[in-house]
């Protein structure tokens, strides 16, 4: 299964079959002529050269993704839809054919089906069953109501969400749209790889790696260096029925105003880590998160904020980081020059987030995070700044700063092109600021160049 | 008597003339009042011509549904595929200020759009976002400038500016001059001049059909940036009127989940 366990020869093969993909699959999409199936999609190559090996991950690591969408429609109210994610990579990212949807499991796997809806709709009402993503956050950086979809964190810059087992009901009540998920199966984020370059631990040699992170790191990780005490305690929420999870949202537009309203039922998407002594637990308290949101304009501003209350009560002896609060509030500036040149609009977004704990539980510790963004938005500050140039072009700085001890940041520059209706290029460099025992200076090691290429088909 | 003929003749001429050429106002309530529906839905072909002659296809459908005076406006890209599905619906308001909200499918998310942002091109295409909304005559004033013959027609060219210095800050232009048909209130030709006063942008309006009683379209519109050299031209390739397209047709609902 770990390919890098097992030598240099079967990554060698891999970027052969990466290399043969990229060369071979835009053909063969146009051969089997997918579009007269009712298929549609994208095939998109990515190299990713970081700035240094770390470990037994190469600096450079290629990618290829191919998206399959199809939908069918049986009449005006009902229709189905998939999305399907075929992926091979030269590393270790990718592994295994298809494997159970658990994202606990330390790797992807070459199939993914990210989505398979079926969905009615009727005149008031909407119904959808099956795997599905839900965004309902307005915020760019970080969504602190967006509870119900893991992540696959293995790339925590580059995150994508996963879709959920869940059915869904829309509709509409007054001047109010409602919809209700139930999810019956919990599925955690699958937090980045301890033994590779987006590590969240501690040096290993290092005075801080203590003997409570290496247990943590043990269970995330199966066959991870063996720990001197063992993780004492899961309880990952996978008890079928009784451990289902639920989320209601209720929105409205009132003068000018998009107000929304929150209630999710369920646990953590990244495990909590509770310290007892020596021992250590991961832990996923059950928790009942009540939110609000709103989303306006005044003039040439486009202003929202959400915040999300959690209240850890239902399981006090089990929560680790006790009731809290988390927030975010924002706005996007469009300038427009009135002598339109190369730059036709200059669009910018700056948003705050924090976290305020009401009250720390005894299982409240000074931990590292386990990899998920989600932890640098504690307090912290995103900016972006993008440029919308002639020609479909577009460059963008966009910065993510933690301040919830020294200073660290990410720092990202994009520039993307839509050549044609088929080809889409994007450069983007990865830039790491700060001490490297804060969130995004420990990844200074990642500083890296992105590269992608897309064709639509 | 010669004399005072012509003199009496030319009074009449120009008495008959004033009343011949009613408020700018007037004439672009009536306008919206004889062409307005009560809800449209077209499908529309847009060729994007770059500069150096390269075109870019794209399909849009486009449902407009009006009620109390009022329009509410729904466009989705059909295809290609970089942006399709890719949605902006837009609710217009009695105060001239509009909301406005898009939704991107790589986000699977629905954004509110502010003011400025309705400057911008919409997607690549050389219109903005404001060029889609229905003409709203509360948020402008008018003048007509003068009569001209167009096409095989007499014009009104009328030129309409931002009703108050907050509305003139959300547009991208400064004026813009109409070319309005006396026979049906059609308008076949807008010039928008930018903030400072150059043409910037020449809309023009053809294959002008009758589709139902007083009600007409084009069915080609071509937008040129006098500026850059490119050009977008829309052409119609269906057309239905007063359907009766419900109200939650036009919602955040709707820009999210219809296709």
């Amino acid at each position: 299964m770990r390919f890098a366990a097992e030598g240099n020869v079967p990554r060698h093969w891999k970027r052969l079959l990466v290399l043969l993909w990229v060369s071979a699959a835009p053909g063969l999409a146009h051969a089997v002529s997918l579009a007269d199936l009712g298929v549609k999609g994208a095939l998109t190559y990515d190299v990713f050269a970081h700035r240094e090996d770390v470990g037994i991950d190469d600096a450079v690591r290629h990618e290829l993704a191919a998206d399959l969408e199809w939908e069918h429609r049986f009449n005006r109210r009902w229709q189905i839809s998939s999305d399907l994610r075929a992926r091979i990579d030269s590393d270790r990212l990718v592994s295994g054919f298809y494997g159970s949807e658990d994202e606990r499991e330390p790797h992807r796997h070459s199939l993914l089906l990210r989505e398979l809806e079926l969905k009615y709709r009727g005149d008031d009402l909407q119904f959808k069953l099956g795997k599905q993503t839900y965004a309902w956050g307005t915020a760019d950086a970080f969504n602190p109501v967006d509870l119900l979809n893991p992540s696959d964190y293995l790339d925590p810059i580059a995150f994508d969400d996963l879709g959920i087992w869940s059915a869904s009901l829309r509709g509409k009540i007054g001047e109010f749209d409602i919809e209700g998920v139930w999810s019956p199966w919990f599925v955690q984020s699958r937090l980045p790889d301890q033994t590779g370059r987006w590590r969240t631990a501690p040096d290993l040699e290092s005075p801080f790696a203590s003997v409570p992170i290496v247990a943590i790191l043990v269970d995330l990780v199966p066959g991870f260096f063996p720990p001197p005490n063992p993780v004492v305690r899961t309880d990952y929420p996978d008890g079928g029925l009784d451990q289902s999870q639920f989320g209601l949202r209720a929105q409205t537009t009132l003068a000018g105003w998009d107000l929304s309203g929150y209630v999710y039922d369920g646990y953590p998407l990244v495990p909590e880590v509770r310290i007892d002594g020596t021992n250590a637990s991961l832990i996923y308290p059950h928790m009942r998160v009540y939110g609000a949101g709103f989303s306006t304009t005044w003039e040439w501003l486009e202003m929202h904020g959400q915040a999300a209350f959690t209240d850890t009560s239902i399981e006090p002896e089990v929560a680790a980081r006790g009731d809290r609060v988390d927030w975010i509030v924002g706005a996007n500036a469009t300038w427009v020059p009135d002598d339109p040149g190369v730059v036709e609009s200059v669009i910018t977004l700056l948003e705050y987030a924090h976290e305020n704990l009401l009250e720390s539980q005894p299982g409240d510790s000074t931990l590292p995070e386990l990899g998920s963004p989600a932890d640098a938005f504690r307090d912290a500050i995103a900016a972006r700044m993008q440029f919308l140039l002639v020609s479909e072009t577009r460059a963008a700085v966009f910065t993510a700063v933690d301040l919830s001890g020294p200073a660290s940041a990410l720092v990202r520059f994009e520039l993307s092109r839509q050549l044609n209706d088929r080809w889409y290029v994007a450069a983007e460099v990865d830039v790491f600021e700060g001490p490297s025992d804060e969130f995004w200076g420990r990844w200074e090691h990642n500083d890296r160049v992105r590269i992608t290429t897309r064709c639509f088909f | 008597m010669r004399k005072s003929a012509w003199l009496g003749a030319l009074l009449l001429v120009s008495t008959a003339g004033h009343a011949a050429t009613p408020d700018a106002k007037e004439i672009m309530v009536k306008q919206r009042a004889l062409l307005s529906v009560t809800d449209e839905t077209e499908t529309l072909s847009m060729t994007i011509y770059a500069k150096n002659g390269d075109q870019k296809k794209r399909s849009v459908r486009r449902t407009t549904r009006t009620a109390d005076g009022l329009s509410r406006t729904l466009v989705r890209f059909l295809s290609p595929r970089d942006v399709e599905r890719t949605g902006v619906l837009t609710w217009e308001n009695a105060n001239g200020v509009d909301d406005q909200w898009m939704y991107l499918p790589a986000m699977k998310k629905v954004k509110r759009v502010a003011s400025s942002g309705k400057k911008n091109r919409f997607m690549g295409t050389d219109f903005a976002y404001e060029d889609l909304r229905p003409e709203s005559t509360e948020a402008h004033t008018y003048k007509v400038v003068k009569s001209e013959p167009c096409e095989k027609e007499t014009c009104w060219v009328i030129e309409a500016v931002a009703a108050t210095p907050a509305l003139a800050e959300e547009t991208g232009y400064s004026r813009r001059q109409l070319w309005v048909q006396q026979s049906n209130y059609m308008t076949v030709r807008v010039d928008f001049y930018d903030k400072s006063n150059k043409l910037e942008k020449q809309q023009t309006n053809r294959r002008i059909k009758n589709v139902s009683g007083s009600v007409w379209r084009a069915n080609e519109i071509e937008m040129r940036d006098a500026v850059e050299g490119t050009r977008t031209v829309n052409e119609v390739l269906d057309r239905t009127l007063n359907t009766g397209l419900k109200e939650e047709l036009f919602s955040q609902v709707e820009l999210e989940e219809g296709s």
